[in-house]
């Protein structure tokens, strides 16, 4: 994680901490999965030939009622430093930090397809069995893992996907 | 003769005068004997002086000969040492061309090895090289079509099915 990523961090939970909103760890987190797959509104926001104005204006147009005024200051301040790129990854250090502070250690958990709130609580289940921790669990949905699972915990990252065999499968053939 | 022959004839078995023959006669015996008296000695010193002069002459001519021969032995001599000395240069020469065709075989041969050995390992690496290009698209290609495969049957429930078995290992 880069120093900016985890200054824009700290700046967006200072936000959520001043408005005392509650909800701008998880609004953060899907509007970044909402980033990360639709390619014609991630260029909409990070293109830097578009004003910051006109960009801003277009989180407002999408969020509407849907996030509260401090998740869309949060964005609006992220995109007026030009770091609408990092947004992922700024999301994903909040919900690390939001985890963190509450005593559970952070997942993030990419998939093919959304999982269902069965399969939700079982993988944190099954992650707390594995790392003797409470597990709080981001999933992000994404098509290039195209089967299975991609978990990561800190550092350690735990790749069941099919992705994964592919790549193995043509290094072997290889 | 002639000029006697046209004088008359007078009865002797001289023509002409006998006088005037007895008085030629004796003209020319004094001329005779003054000539002998005045001219021998000359021409004895004169025949003695040629003769030595071509004895000289000939003593010369020998002496010349002599030293013609001597030169002509001393040429032959030298003759002789040049053409040893030619026999040699032609024996080093042939040394020399057999030492030096030995070379330039060895040479040739050992050229020929390394342009050999060269041509070897230049067709090994365009082998390896071809055979990994084909390899390498033939992996792909395998690849590729493993993955259109896998992709076109997953569907949800395998997909779900992948997500369950994932949890259950993570959890195991």
């Amino acid at each position: 994680m880069s120093d900016a990523v985890s200054g824009y961090a700290d700046a967006v939970l200072a936000i959520a901490s001043a408005e005392g909103d509650p909800n701008v760890e998880g609004q953060l987190a899907s509007f970044a999965q909402t980033l990360a797959t639709n390619d014609a509104l991630s260029s909409a926001i990070t293109d830097p030939s578009t004003p910051v104005e006109r960009r801003q204006q277009v989180v407002e147009d999408l969020l509407g009622g849907r996030a509260t005024q401090a998740t869309k200051a949060a964005i609006s301040m992220i995109i007026a430093a030009g770091r609408a790129k990092d947004l992922p990854a700024i999301a994903s250090a909040v919900s690390q930090r939001g985890s963190a502070g509450r005593g559970r250690q952070f997942a993030e958990v990419r998939s093919a397809i959304p999982l269902t709130a069965d399969q939700t609580e079982r993988l944190a289940a099954a992650l707390k069995r594995s790392t003797g921790k409470d597990v709080e669990i981001s999933v992000i949905v994404d098509e290039s893992v195209v089967g299975g699972l991609v978990t990561q915990i800190g550092d350690t990252v735990i790749d069941g996907s099919v992705r994964n065999r592919l790549v193995k499968m043509r290094d072997a053939f290889h | 003769m002639w000029i006697l022959a046209s004088e008359a004839p007078n009865g002797n078995w001289l023509p002409g005068d006998v006088n005037e023959f007895i008085w030629a006669s004796l003209a020319f015996l004094v001329v005779l004997a003054i000539g002998l008296w005045k001219g021998l000695g000359p021409i004895k010193a004169a025949l003695a002086g040629r003769t030595e002069r071509i004895r000289d002459e000939l003593a010369a001519a020998d002496n010349a000969k002599a030293e013609a021969d001597a030169r002509r032995t001393e040429q032959l001599a030298k003759l002789g040492d040049a053409d040893a000395e030619a026999r040699q240069i032609v024996v080093d020469a042939e040394s020399r061309a057999t030492t030096m065709r030995a070379d330039l075989m060895a040479k040739a041969e050992t050229d020929v090895e390394a342009t050999k050995a060269k041509a070897r390992l230049d067709i090994d690496v365009a082998k390896g090289a071809a055979l990994a290009d084909i390899r390498a698209e033939a992996a792909a290609n395998a690849a590729a079509a493993a993955e259109a495969v896998v992709t076109q049957n997953l569907d949800d429930a395998r997909l779900g099915a992948l997500i369950d078995s994932y949890i259950t290992e993570v959890g195991a």
